[in-house]
Formats: structure tokens, C-alpha cells, sequence
């Protein structure tokens, strides 16, 4: 396979953007994109696009985005994949390019979840996720979803409320300085613990907001990258990993398998092991679930979680500062946007360029899990030495 | 109700069931009745076992359990407060035999086919001109034991009864009044009255009371439902229907068990259609989560729960029922229920609940 690379990034701020629909969010982060690219890009120069998302507004997905960002004369293919769709948008190019079927794409990422009430958008969004027989009437929401597998975390490893504070705490100080960023302002243990509950053992500050957003980034092959950065951000690996559908045919709930699976094949693809992640996007819907990801991304061993939120080690000046941007928890979480938004904060990471910097950052992992826990997307980045 | 009251009279006999006579007041439906249906694979019924379907109250009850053979399962469920429902499996014909019937219109209580209940608001002329003058168009010089449907004012008929079954009312208040007949070992008369109509029964003392599980729940505090609809997809409902109301696992010829039944066996990669085998129905709770916001369509809050069933490799998912939101834990002991799990677009779609039944492992 050919060796690919982030040429370009941009997006624009998450949030309520009820004055823009898809078809107004999808050019702007194309433009930001390209306007990103350091020696200059032309529209016509990008042969091929994915659209990253899973319910778009403004009707037939692809269609919009071709037709509002005047892309008719390439092909344009929609990826759904839960919230793994933005990771796995950007395996579907970098694969593209990979093969040589085309030099310079286009990869962007949209969803918008205030377009309808707020106790409605992701329970109509329900319908493709569940099964409809069996678990759609149960009413197993989204955070009801991963808070089985929080619950069951929490009882075997002496894991506490607290220990899941401590992750908003941290993700919410990180987004204060992203001007990108959904919620930005500070929360401290305190005020989480004693939020709403939403859905035991998420109160509302361990859950994600509900946010617009739309995200864009340019690939290419290797051999055209100097036509437009010296400063390219390499894909050195990716994988998709899947697992069980329903909850009850999961043998063990302190784990989100699909994650263990993506993780291991992006892993050997780039050759590295987790210590040498420098950075890292990680998908913290709900606050447990970051606390999960640490060891089934390999940051740490079963149960130390908690030891690396109490220590600090993933707040930035931390030994592997995680979530810099403020994550899906304060930045924002337009789940097709999602992905491809880690990957922005992460081209502005390995450049030097990030609100949040990590110094001398060199590799950097991005990683999503979703739908029924049974999807997971991740991808390893390295910067230009 | 109906399936936890008749699931008592069956599971604690060994009476078989030729047909069933369901007397409810206040039918879900009048059309597309899941109620036959439900009632086989929930009590896991012989395919030929009729299922007759009754609208009415105490009178109503009694006309079924005179008219019964023996074989018969008479399940009576009442929806006016206290609601409940009774279940009684005949076993011979001899039991109890019909002594008189008044049928008279007075309607103090009035449900149109279209529209909410109606009750008429005069206390004194429902009593004197309704249940007091049904009851007595029918007593005569007779002594009856039991009184049902017209709660303390049985007292007004001048006949001491000895049986007066507590927290009962409506169509399942005679079969609760059975059951004490049966408990005390009396024989006598029942007189049932229901609206300005009443009927009577001689009771054998041959009958026995096979169990009495009683179950109640408080409705203070019950949750809310959302409104809103949970979509529905009635191929899908058709094609989980059986095992998803039956509590039933897919047995592969490996001996792999899956719930649901899957047509794939991922043990030894059969690809035909599994055996259906009944699960257990108890077992512990795995993990669990109380959901605290509003969910369109369903009554919130609620309590999820996984629990891992005895015995067998199977975890099954579900709501916890009979029991506030919040009250549970991991590793509590519990039970699977037949309970109605959501009303999607009118129709009501069954399957399993939680119930936990005290105790840790």
C-alpha cells in the first residue's frame, strides 16, 4: 500500500448551530480545510470524497455535499458506521489512496443531533441501533447503553463516581482554551457529582452534549505531498474492529472488545506499541467510558485507570494527555464529525500547531466506540520529524 | 396478570388444560386481541387448547366458572382499583353448580366502546336500585358465605357472611372468594353481583387451593409515561414472538443455546432452524442502570438489568419490574416475568421482566 497523508484540516466550532443545516455547515469545514493547506490547494485538485455521517439533515447525504461544495465531477460515497463513522471515513480514503485508485481526497464528517427536540434526536436514531424485536422497546438508550457496561466496570475495579468526575473535570478545563469547542467552561468534582442524574452513573456532567458540527481533512498519496505541505501528518495505521450486538450476548462487560480488536490491527499496521503514543483522541461520551478506553487501548493495564485519572497522567503536562481538545465530552459530539475532528486536533498536534499543545508530540492515536458498544474505529498518526 | 395468575393455577397442579375462559372488564382491545396468543406461549400450551375470550365483572366470573368442564382454566383479571387477577383450573364438573342468575340494567358504571370509563355519580341509587337489589333479586331465604361486587355494603343485606376476600374487587373478586372457600375447607353459596345484576353458586368441598401467589404494587410513585411512540416493526414482533413470549432459548444439535434462538450456531456453524427449549427463570443480576430522563413512549423512569440465568450460559436483558426505578443492585437474585414492555403504535408488545425475589449470591 502506498504511504498516505493529512495534507489539510479544518472545522468549524461545535454546538447549537441551528442557523446552519448541512448544507451550510459541509462548505464551510471544506473550505477551512483547504484553506489549511499550507502551499495552497485547488478545488478540482481533490478526485474523490467520503462523507462521514449518520443521519444527515438536509436530505440525501452524499448529494449534499457534492452539490454544496461544487464537487459534481468526483465520486462522492456516504460511510455509516455509527459513532466510528468519522474514523472509518478516513480508513475508506486512506485505503483508497493506498491502492492508487487516486492521489488527493477529501474526507468530511457532519451530523447535526439539535435539529430535532433534545430528548428525541439519538431515540429516533435509535431504530438503526437496536434490534427491533428485542431491545429497541426496552428503551436502551445511548447512555444506557454504555452505563451497563460502566456499572459492571465499577463493581469489579473499586472504580468510584469520583474517578469519573475526575475525567469531565479534566476534559472541561481542556476545552476552555479550543475556541472549537461546545462547552467551555470549567466543572469541578463537586458540581458533577451533584449534577442530574441522567442515567445511573451518569449524572449530566458525565455525558456528552448533544452538538452540530462538521469537521473536513485532505488526504494524499505520498509522492504528491510536497506539492502542497513540507509539514505533512502521516496515517501510519488504521483498523475497524466490531463485536456483539446485544448487551446480554456480551461475556464481558469491563471491555469494549470491538475497541481491543481495532486497536490491535492499527497497532501492528504502524509497527508501534501504546507506549510510544505520544497523544491522544479518545472517545469519552460518558466519562467511564474514557476511563475504559485507557486499557483496552492499551495505555495501561485492567483496573489502573482509575490510578491514571487520580495521578494525572493524562492531563496535559501528564505522562499521555488525553483528550486535549476537550473530547466528545466538552468539545462536542456530532458523531459523524466526531472522527474526523479527532483527526484535526491531531494534524494541529503533530504540526505544532493545537490550542492545547502537547510538546513535542510525534504519534498520535484517535479512537471511536459506539453503536450497540460494538463498533470501534481507530487511527495512528505520526507527525514530520 | 392473567399469564402470572393462570401460570399459578397450572404450574402448581398437575390438572391438564383443555381450554381457557378469559373474563376481563376492560378488554385492551376488541379487535387484533394478542390475548389468545400471549396466553399459549406464555403458558406454554398444547396448540389445540381454546381460548375464550369474556367481557365483564363478578357475574360475569361466576357465568364463566358455572358454564366451565372440567379441564377448564377460568382466569378472571380486574382493571377496577384494587386491580388483581385469580385463576382456577377445574377438575371436575361437580364443583360448583349454578343456583341462579338475575340479569337486571341498572348502568351506574358505563365504558363505551370509544370513550373513558363512566360512573354514575349518586352513591344512594347505585347501592339501593343497583348492586343491593341485584343481590336481592336473587337471595331469597338463601345464606350465602360470600358477597362479592358490592364491597362493605354486604353488611346491608343482612346475611353474615363468613368469606370476604381482602383487597379484591371486580371480575377476579369471586375466584378470590373461592380460594377462601377452598383454604377454610367450607362449602356453601357464592352470590356475585355486578352493576343491578347478580348470579349464584353452589360450592362443592372438593375443591383444593393448588397456590396463591399474591403480588401488589403501590401506585404512588409509578412512573410516567412519555408521550410519544416506540416504532414498530410487525414483521420483526412476528418473528420473535414465540420465543420472546414463551421465555424460549434456540437448542442447536451441538447443544448450543442461544436466546434469542439463532439460525447460525456459533459453536458448531449449523445452519438450520434451532430446537426451542424453555429457560430457566431465575438467576442473577449481572450488571444494571437506572435511566432518569424522559424516553419518548415509555414510562420513566425505569431500571434496566442483565441478568445471567441459572445454569445455563444465557444472559437476558430487561426491564425491572414490580419494584421502584433504582432498587437494585448487582449480584441480587431475581426472576423473569411475563410483563408488558411497551405499546408501540397500539399494539402491545410482551416479553420478560425482572423481578427480583430477595437475596444475594
Amino acid at each position: 500500500m502506498r504511504t498516505v497523508a493529512l495534507i489539510g484540516a479544518g472545522m468549524i466550532p461545535f454546538g447549537e448551530r441551528f442557523e446552519a443545516g448541512t448544507k451550510e455547515m459541509l462548505p464551510a469545514a471544506v473550505a477551512a480545510a483547504l484553506a489549511s493547506v499550507d502551499k495552497g490547494i485547488e478545488r478540482r485538485d481533490l478526485q474523490a470524497a467520503w462523507l462521514g455521517s449518520l443521519q444527515p439533515s438536509d436530505g440525501f447525504g452524499s448529494g449534499v455535499l457534492a452539490d454544496s461544495c461544487g464537487l459534481l465531477d468526483i465520486p462522492v460515497t456516504r460511510v455509516e458506521n455509527a459513532c466510528a463513522t468519522g474514523n472509518d471515513a478516513v480508513r475508506n480514503a486512506a485505503m483508497a489512496i493506498g491502492s492508487g485508485t487516486f492521489d488527493v481526497a477529501l474526507v468530511v464528517g457532519a451530523d447535526k443531533t439539535r435539529e430535532t427536540p433534545t430528548n428525541a434526536t439519538f431515540w429516533d436514531w435509535m431504530n438503526m441501533m437496536r434490534d427491533s424485536a428485542w431491545d429497541l422497546p426496552l428503551g436502551l438508550i445511548a447512555p444506557a447503553n454504555f452505563a451497563l457496561h460502566v456499572s459492571r466496570y465499577m463493581h469489579e475495579y473499586g472504580v468510584t463516581k469520583t474517578h469519573l468526575a475526575l475525567v469531565a473535570v479534566k476534559n472541561h478545563k481542556n476545552a476552555v482554551t479550543n475556541p472549537f469547542a461546545h462547552l467551555r467552561f470549567e466543572v469541578d468534582v463537586d458540581r458533577v457529582l451533584n449534577a442530574p442524574m441522567v442515567c445511573d452513573p451518569f449524572g449530566m456532567y458525565d455525558c456528552t452534549p448533544q452538538s452540530d458540527g462538521a469537521a473536513a481533512l485532505i488526504l494524499a498519496s505520498a509522492h504528491v505531498v510536497d506539492r502542497y505541505t513540507e509539514r505533512p501528518v502521516w496515517i501510519r495505521g488504521f483498523g475497524l474492529g466490531l463485536d456483539r450486538v446485544m448487551h446480554a450476548h456480551k461475556r464481558d462487560m469491563t471491555t469494549f472488545p470491538a475497541t481491543v480488536r481495532a486497536t490491535k490491527a492499527a497497532y501492528a499496521m504502524a509497527g508501534i506499541s501504546p507506549e510510544e503514543i505520544d497523544v491522544a483522541e479518545v472517545h469519552d461520551c460518558f466519562t467511564g467510558v474514557e476511563l475504559m478506553n485507557y486499557e483496552d487501548l492499551g495505555f495501561c493495564d485492567r483496573g489502573e485507570a482509575k490510578t491514571l485519572i487520580e495521578k494525572g497522567e493524562t492531563s496535559l503536562g501528564g505522562r499521555l494527555p488525553v483528550n486535549p481538545s476537550g473530547g466528545l465530552k466538552a468539545k462536542g459530539h456530532p458523531p459523524g464529525a466526531t472522527g474526523v475532528a479527532q483527526c484535526v486536533e491531531l494534524f494541529e498536534q503533530l504540526r505544532g500547531q493545537a490550542a492545547n499543545q502537547v510538546d513535542g508530540a510525534r504519534w498520535a492515536l484517535a479512537h471511536n466506540v459506539g453503536g450497540p458498544t460494538a463498533v470501534s474505529a481507530v487511527t495512528i498518526l505520526e507527525g514530520s520529524r | 396478570m392473567a399469564v402470572a395468575a393462570g401460570r399459578s393455577a397450572l404450574c402448581a397442579g398437575d390438572q391438564l388444560c383443555s381450554k381457557i375462559v378469559l373474563v376481563t372488564e376492560e378488554p385492551d382491545f376488541l379487535q387484533g386481541s394478542p390475548a389468545p396468543a400471549v396466553l399459549h406461549a406464555a403458558l406454554a400450551l398444547d396448540t389445540g387448547t381454546e381460548v375464550e375470550q369474556r367481557v365483564g365483572g363478578g357475574v360475569a366470573a361466576v357465568d364463566a366458572l358455572s358454564a366451565a368442564r372440567a379441564g377448564t382454566l377460568v382466569i378472571a383479571v380486574s382493571s377496577s382499583e384494587p386491580a388483581g387477577a385469580a385463576a382456577i383450573i377445574l377438575s371436575t364438573e361437580d364443583e360448583l353448580r349454578s343456583i341462579g342468575r338475575a340479569y337486571r340494567s341498572l348502568p351506574t358504571r358505563i365504558h363505551p366502546v370509544s370513550g373513558e370509563m363512566v360512573n354514575y355519580a349518586d352513591p344512594r341509587l347505585t347501592r339501593e336500585r343497583g348492586n343491593l337489589a341485584g343481590a336481592r333479586a336473587l337471595l331469597g331465604n338463601a345464606v350465602p358465605l360470600a358477597v362479592t361486587g358490592v364491597g362493605s355494603d354486604r353488611k346491608r343485606l343482612g346475611v353474615d357472611t363468613a368469606v370476604t376476600p381482602e383487597a379484591a374487587a371486580g371480575a377476579a373478586e369471586p375466584l378470590f372468594a373461592l380460594a377462601e372457600f377452598y383454604e377454610s375447607g367450607q362449602s356453601g353459596q357464592l352470590l356475585a353481583v355486578e352493576d343491578a345484576s347478580a348470579a349464584m353458586l353452589e360450592v362443592a368441598p372438593s375443591g383444593k387451593v393448588l397456590r396463591i401467589d399474591r403480588e401488589a404494587q403501590d401506585a404512588d410513585g409509578l412512573p410516567k409515561l412519555v408521550p410519544g411512540d416506540v416504532p414498530l416493526s410487525l414483521p420483526a414482533y412476528d418473528r420473535a414472538f414465540t420465543a420472546k413470549v414463551g421465555f424460549l432459548g434456540g437448542r442447536c444439535t451441538c447443544g448450543e443455546l442461544s436466546y434469542p434462538p439463532r439460525t447460525v450456531c456459533l459453536t458448531c456453524g449449523r445452519s438450520e432452524a434451532p430446537t426451542l427449549v424453555p429457560l430457566p427463570r431465575t438467576g442473577e443480576v449481572y450488571t444494571k442502570t437506572t435511566i432518569r430522563t424522559s424516553v419518548p413512549g415509555l414510562a420513566c423512569p425505569y431500571s434496566l438489568a442483565i441478568v445471567a440465568l441459572d445454569g445455563v450460559e444465557v444472559r437476558v436483558l430487561g426491564h425491572v419490574t414490580d419494584a421502584p426505578a433504582g432498587n437494585v443492585e448487582i449480584g441480587e437474585r431475581c426472576e423473569l416475568v411475563l410483563r408488558r414492555i411497551a405499546l408501540r403504535h397500539s399494539v402491545v408488545d410482551y416479553g420478560y421482566a425482572v423481578r427480583l425475589i430477595g437475596g444475594r449470591q
